[in-house]
């Protein structure tokens, strides 16, 4: 995804003499800012793109009210599993959160970011379950496992 | 023929595989199915996470239903998916 501060300027004669091929530019390379009597001020960029800024937007703005709330040392509410973390694994997610965080702004694939919030909800979610955190560190025995048929459902 | 032979731990958890069906076969059909076939993959629908810290990597949960928890882990060499643990999940 390019960014739009990587876009191509076009004066609005320009655009009007020649739309085809701005809209290709814009299709297939990158936004486009329009000029008209010395504004810089529109843009025209595909949907695809324009959603994938909003999606980013909204991960940015929850990500900073994260570092804000970590840095007023206050119960995180835009993560409210975060509590539920171990001291060891919250820092492993502050340090996967902003590796994430920074390859998405790069990259604008804001699905890995998405991935990793909902992994590491279920990672936090897994320590409220003591059952579930000794069946995780029993040894592995092979001599007792035992082999799962395919469920039949009575219609 | 699938591609993954599964098995359970041990029998605490067929133990709790067992309740999860005995309440929703067909979600429990659903998430066989899936284990045998693409364990690794992200489903499509969002129905399994995977656990991040050192601790616990490895380990993939599996949505049966808004109840209904299946944890498991892949031994990618052998073919085989080790059901660790079945059962609710915690609300909190």
């Amino acid at each position: 995804m390019l960014s739009v501060f990587e876009d191509q300027i076009v004066q609005v004669s320009d655009l009007k003499k020649r739309m085809k091929y701005w809209l290709d530019v814009v299709r297939h390379t990158a936004p486009v800012t329009i000029v008209q009597g010395g504004k810089a001020d529109l843009i025209i960029m595909r949907r695809a793109d324009e959603a994938i800024h909003a999606k980013i937007l909204d991960y940015a703005r929850l990500v900073a009210q994260f570092l804000l709330e970590q840095r007023q040392e206050v119960e995180s509410q835009a993560f409210p599993w975060y509590k539920h973390l171990e001291t060891d694994e919250q820092e492993e997610f502050m340090a996967d959160l902003l590796r994430c965080f920074s390859d998405m702004v790069q990259t604008g694939d804001w699905q890995e970011f998405a991935y990793l919030l909902q992994d590491w909800q279920a990672t936090a979610e897994s320590n409220l379950n003591p059952e579930l955190l000794a069946a995780l560190e029993a040894p592995h025995r092979p001599e007792e496992y035992i082999p799962v048929e395919r469920p039949v459902v009575e219609i | 023929m699938s591609k993954y032979e599964i098995v359970f731990k041990n029998k605490k958890a067929q133990k709790g595989w067992d309740q999860i069906r005995q309440r929703d076969a067909a979600g429990v059909q659903k998430c066989w199915d899936w284990l045998s076939e693409t364990p690794l993959q992200r489903h499509p629908g969002g129905k399994t996470s995977m656990f991040r810290s050192q601790r616990k990597r490895g380990v993939i949960e599996y949505w049966v239903n808004y109840h209904d928890r299946v944890f498991f882990t892949v031994d990618k060499e052998a073919n085989l998916v080790v059901i660790e643990y079945a059962g609710p999940h915690p609300k909190y």
